[in-house]
């Protein structure tokens, strides 16, 4: 199997979403997609990473990933790059999932579990009780919110006035006055505040039993971060905003938090996801995987639940799933009473929607063999990142040797499956 | 598809081998092997691991592979039990690999390579008499490598000599004697022939941070178990002693053990030996977190044919790997005995397996060897630790009133992990 194509589609609204189709020359489309600044990761996907990929045998994913992140990484990884490698990736899964007739989660090593408990995130600041009850009667345990984040914009979360913080408890007292210990509730800082602010919030949450505090402060020193998490007896949960699992190690290694939560559509894709999941269960910390972004997403998340015996729980936002997400993918995301189902279609489990490339706002951009031709495809510039002739050679050699099928079997094999 | 049966193959003349079958209900088996101990690890499987497994569904090696490390570890992880979850890890891949119809590889991320690159660990079998010719003929055992491509050999120079003082005290002279040989491959051959060194966990650390000292200029590969891997610290302190890689090894078990040696720097190369640490599961994993430290893995063998299958699909999905051990006595001398289609050596390279699954069987003459001892099992036996009738869980009408209380406690209880 060879890639042909690979293709984005992306509309005005969400302008943040993305979705990459990795086209083969046999019927089989592989579907990806990640969310943030959607036109940058249109241009990487196509200038940048397309003429790695096309031409290439799509089953080979551990290679274009690292051919990807090498290319990326020659001046410094992460960002827009890093959300086109996740897509992709997802895409190179999608495709081998399909060909196999299997859930990717059964790629991965199979399942461990067959559903597993979601969260809400959102909630409005006046009614977060009410919400919760509703919450409760939809069979959903958990839920998260972030009422710290509009207050630290005045002092660029330097200061936090007492009074302003006892304000922004309010929504956490209403869910505990309305359901008691009835749901679980996380709070997310958006990586806005100081240290000495930071903790105060955590040391002032305490009493109303919160499930982790996310990013109370930006992700960019671990040490800080410890301080943190030795100053409170809350989990601290990072973060989608660290990428792959060379920054999390640094945060895993070092106790700075309790809860894992990779975004898999920027970190990384399915396979980095993968990776963490295993890295974090050395230290006997729990995955939660990010959402928030796009429908295809979740999906790919339920592969990593499924199989993850580190998984605890998975984000979701309930206007998207019954909002906007319905008219981009069908099926929806297997979200029922408050359990995220294993997908069941082979591959990742979803397809955009045929409407889709007939709305006005769509703006699809293919890369296709013709690519191939130009640039760093096989010998990369002088000095640059260079992938050698002779490892594109080798690439070459696994499609013949792959080609060549049953070259062992022509030594001699008589082995059958039975009787033995 | 379920499984229907498992069976134990071993044999009388190689008592530390042992395969197992795991039989579906499709007609495919799934072949894995371990070594050492074979008989409790015979018993391991049968008593412990094997019953937990019939009737239930072989694609989901995760979850099985957590169920026997926690039945197992609820006494202590490692040994004999270990090594049967290991050899049951790779009979479940293979049942995967042979049911979508691709080699196992291509389960685990696909190639990264097709092809891996062997060093060749002195032995002796049969014909083949490396491990006692290269005291005698070191140029000559080296050259006959390099003639058939292969560019790596293991030796254990020092374990004889550790034998008097049981690796208290080292003389130089006694160092000097043992060093000859590799002296006399570079003095003929240069660094045409990389030399690792595997002593074999003989050595207290003051003699072996002599040794790594003195080896020094003669720049072996690795040093493999100069100590033993009990105490990472002291490992740490061999590995700032040296710029020669210290490899952490085959005695290792599971990711738990090695990330010690790899997060504090104790080692720069984890040699992981797929049947006892845990299977084709374990490896891949101890592979991602050597990753994270930017530091290889040179998968152990010296133990079965079915292991160099199973290291094979690791090394060709996985970027860091380095080398892939190899013992040409074993390999030659009797690994064909048992397994066909065999594996393929090809200039001084591993290939790619292509067969789906595993890409090889046992032989149907194995099971009709005079020496053969089989046992299987074909009845389904619960997991005390999962049982709702745990000793450590309340009677069963408290546990349905504390269920049956709220929602989210009945909805949860549909969700249990193994049933």
């Amino acid at each position: 199997m060879k890639i042909t194509q690979i293709e984005t589609v992306r509309v005005s609204d969400p302008a943040d979403v993305i979705w990459v189709r990795v086209h083969t020359d046999t019927s089989l489309i592989g579907l990806g997609e990640t969310w943030y600044a959607s036109k940058t990761v249109e241009s990487a996907v196509h200038d940048h990473f397309a003429p790695l990929v096309v031409g290439r045998d799509p089953f080979a994913i551990e290679r274009h990933w690292l051919n990807m992140f090498r290319l990326s990484d020659h001046a410094g990884y992460g960002g827009a790059e890093l959300r086109a490698i996740s897509a992709i990736d997802m895409a190179l899964w999608d495709i081998k999932g399909q060909a196999a007739g299997v859930p990717v989660y059964e790629l991965l090593g199979g399942a461990v579990r067959k559903k597993i408990r979601v969260y809400a995130t959102g909630a409005p600041y006046l009614g977060a009780g009410e919400l919760a009850k509703e919450l409760i009667d939809d069979g959903i345990i958990a839920m998260k919110m972030g009422p710290t984040i509009p207050v630290a914009t005045p002092t660029e979360g330097q200061y936090l006035a007492p009074k302003d913080l006892d304000h922004v408890l309010q929504p956490f007292r209403d869910v505990r006055d309305a359901v008691g210990d009835g749901i679980k509730i996380a709070n997310d800082g958006h990586g806005k505040w100081a240290l000495p602010v930071a903790i105060q919030i955590a040391k002032e949450m305490e009493p109303l039993d919160i499930m982790w505090q996310e990013d109370l402060m930006p992700l960019l020193n671990p040490d800080a971060l410890r301080q943190l998490q030795d100053a409170t007896s809350t989990p601290v949960c990072i973060s989608e905003r660290l990428l792959t699992r060379w920054q999390l190690r640094e945060f895993i290694e070092n106790g700075a938090a309790q809860i894992v939560m990779p975004d898999l559509i920027w970190t990384g894709g399915i396979s980095e996801t993968h990776r963490i999941a295993v890295m974090a269960s050395v230290h006997q910390v729990p995955v939660a995987p990010h959402d928030a972004t796009g429908p295809v997403n979740i999906f790919a998340c339920a592969h990593i639940c499924m199989n993850s015996p580190n998984a605890m729980l998975m984000e979701h936002v309930r206007p998207y799933l019954y909002g906007w997400y319905g008219d981009f993918v069908d099926p929806l995301p297997p979200i029922e009473h408050g359990w995220l189902h294993a997908p069941q279609n082979p591959g990742i489990g979803t397809r955009l929607r045929p409407e889709v490339f007939d709305r006005p706002d769509v703006q699809l951009r293919v890369s296709d063999e013709s690519i191939m031709i130009d640039g760093m495809n096989d010998e990369g510039w002088e000095g640059g990142p260079v992938f050698p002739e002779k490892m594109w050679a080798e690439m070459e050699e696994i499609a013949d040797f792959r080609a060549q099928g049953s070259r062992i079997s022509e030594r001699g094999f008589s082995g059958e499956g039975d009787d033995q | 598809m379920i499984i229907s049966k498992i069976e134990t193959i071993r044999f009388g003349q190689f008592p530390d081998l042992i395969f197992v079958q795991v039989h579906t209900d499709t007609g495919l088996i799934g072949l894995g092997e371990t070594w050492y101990g074979a008989s409790a690890v015979e018993a391991g499987i049968h008593d412990h691991f094997g019953p937990l497994l019939i009737g239930r569904d072989p694609a989901e090696i995760e979850r099985h592979w957590q169920t026997m490390f926690r039945l197992s570890d609820h006494a202590g992880y490692g040994g004999a039990e270990m090594r049967a979850i290991s050899a049951i890890d790779v009979a479940l891949w293979d049942i995967k690999g042979q049911a979508l119809q691709m080699p196992i590889f291509e389960i685990l991320g696909g190639g990264t390579r097709h092809r891996i690159k062997v060093y060749n660990t002195l032995g002796v079998y049969g014909d083949i008499t490396d491990g006692y010719d290269v005291w005698t003929d070191p140029v000559g055992v080296a050259q006959r490598l390099l003639d058939q491509g292969i560019t790596g050999m293991k030796m254990s120079p020092t374990d004889f000599i550790a034998r008097e003082s049981d690796g208290q005290v080292l003389f130089n002279d006694d160092l000097e004697w043992a060093l000859r040989p590799l002296r006399e491959i570079r003095d003929k051959l240069g660094m045409e022939i990389e030399v690792a060194n595997d002593a074999h966990a003989k050595w207290n650390l003051p003699n072996a941070l002599k040794i790594v000292r003195e080896m020094e200029p003669l720049r072996p590969m690795w040093h493999e178990e100069l100590i033993s891997p009990l105490n990472e610290k002291a490992h740490v302190r061999l590995q700032a002693a040296t710029t020669t890689p210290i490899a952490a090894a085959e005695r290792l078990m599971t990711r738990y053990q090695h990330r010690r040696f790899i997060e504090s720097a104790a080692a720069r190369i984890s040699m992981p030996d797929l049947t006892w640490t845990g299977g084709i599961s374990e490896v891949k994993k101890i592979a991602i977190l050597a990753s994270a430290h930017q530091m290889p893995i040179a998968p152990h063998d010296c133990v079965g044919p079915v292991n160099m299958l199973a290291c094979a699909h690791i090394a060709m999905a996985t970027p860091n790997v380095m080398i892939m051990e190899y013992n040409r006595a074993m390999h030659l001398g009797w690994y064909r005995d048992f397994i066909e289609p065999d594996f393929v050596i090809e200039d001084g390279y591993l290939m790619a397996p292509t067969e789906p699954g595993l890409g090889t069987h046992l032989k149907k003459t194995v099971k009709e060897r005079p020496d053969v001892t089989i046992r299987t099992s074909n009845e389904r036996q619960e997991p005390w630790l999962m049982s709702p009738n745990r000793y450590t869980y309340p009677p069963p009408e408290l546990q349905e009133e504390f269920i049956n209380s709220t929602e989210r406690r009945k909805a949860g209880s549909e969700a249990i992990y193994y049933d």
